[in-house]
């Protein structure tokens, strides 16, 4: 057995090496470490803005949704849709196609941007619809179009003349109201007024005829 | 002295002759200690030699809770533990050397038993299980409080009562009704 002063020594011997040995350890792992949480710093300053951004464009009214569908300026969504005329009413509750709708007339207003006395302006452009040339339409029948403007086969398309009330409602019960009438679409709420191109109207009809109508 | 609190107190603040102090007055019973455990005169040292280690390595880890004797033989008690869950090899050793080790360890049992009464115990308490021949250690021959002795073994106080009192119906079967009073 050691005598009392190679104990002593042994036991600060000893215990210089733990000291030691934590230290090598501690630097070891902030080695480890502090590249570590600079990769991850790095990485979150580059995406983080991106999937931050991501939820906030799904909230905004004018944003695709696909998932969860268009809103009003409240916050809420839209629900259901309806079009009625003197003929016909139908409604659709698809949120996608709601959307797709909805997406269409505002980008009327949002491109073709005129002002509450459209309606002088926009006699002039009416002779561009083929509506014109086709009232049997408005008794609902089917009609080709053999016109310029429809190429496409639909099988119906807006009638002349037929005041068309498109109503979006949304989950908390607001609504917003649009009237197309011939080529002019008018926000009732706000009494704006835009006309509306063929390419528009086009779209608008595929979306909102095609799916809800189907053959009349 | 308080079992060397005050002496402690007295290192961490500086002073290194009170860790002298310290090792004159707890190594060698903190040894003889960790051999009722271990079996072996050297490791028991070895051990010992750890166990104070740990007091100049993690100086803030003793509160003054409790005694600096029953720290000292709670970090022994866990460390000899240790040791013989992982010793995997039995050392085997020249008779010769046989020899020097039990006159070692005779040597440490004179130092600590200087009292004749403690030798005989400590004779018969080979024949015990491991927890009633520490507990009568710790309360007969280190004088720890039946508290003190719970916290160094992590039983409580109504187990180490227990353990003693059959511990000492078994001395008393072989030490006989003489033997009786040396506890």
């Amino acid at each position: 057995m050691r005598n009392f002063d190679e104990r002593k020594a042994e036991i600060f011997r000893r215990s210089e090496n733990r000291i030691k040995e934590r230290k090598r350890n501690r630097n070891r792992i902030l080695a480890l470490c502090v590249p570590l949480c600079l990769c991850i710093a790095i990485l979150s300053v580059i995406y983080l803005p991106d999937m931050m951004i991501s939820p906030d464009k799904s909230n905004t009214a004018d944003e695709m949704n696909m998932a969860g569908g268009v809103e009003n300026s409240s916050g809420f969504v839209y629900t259901s849709f309806e079009i009625k005329s003197t003929k016909t009413a139908k409604s659709d509750t698809d949120k996608q196609n709601i959307e797709n709708i909805y997406n269409i007339i505002q980008s009327a207003f949002t491109v073709n941007d005129y002002s509450d006395d459209v309606e002088q302006e926009t006699t002039t452009d009416k002779s561009e619809f083929p509506q014109e040339q086709k009232p049997s339409t408005q008794k609902g029948e089917s009609t080709l179009k053999g016109e310029d403007n429809y190429s496409t086969g639909l099988v119906e398309s807006f009638s002349k003349g037929v005041a068309y009330t498109l109503t979006f409602t949304a989950d908390n019960g607001q609504k917003i109201v649009y009237i197309l009438c011939d080529n002019i679409l008018t926000n009732e709420t706000t009494n704006e007024s835009v006309t509306v191109t063929e390419d528009q109207l086009k779209d608008l009809y595929t979306k909102v005829f095609t799916v809800t109508y189907g053959k009349e | 002295m308080d079992n060397g609190a005050s002496s402690y107190r007295r290192f961490l603040d500086g002073d290194e002759s009170a860790f002298d102090e310290i090792m004159k007055e707890l190594f060698d019973n903190l040894v003889f200690f960790v051999d009722r455990y271990v079996h072996d005169i050297h490791a028991a040292e070895d051990i010992a030699i750890d166990a104070f280690s740990d007091l100049v390595v993690n100086k803030h880890r003793y509160n003054f809770k409790v005694t600096l004797k029953t720290y000292l033989f709670m970090l022994g008690r866990s460390r000899a533990l240790n040791y013989i869950k992982h010793r995997k090899v039995i050392n085997f050793v020249e008779l010769t050397e046989a020899d020097n080790i039990s006159a070692e360890q005779e040597t440490l049992e004179e130092i600590i038993l200087a009292d004749e009464r403690k030798r005989i115990v400590n004779n018969a308490l080979n024949s015990l299980t491991d927890d009633m021949r520490v507990v009568v250690h710790l309360i007969y021959f280190e004088d720890l409080s039946y508290d003190e002795a719970a916290k160094v073994m992590k039983k409580n106080r109504k187990q180490v009562d227990n353990l003693l009192y059959r511990a000492k119906k078994e001395l008393r079967i072989i030490l006989g009704k003489d033997g009786e009073l040396l506890l």
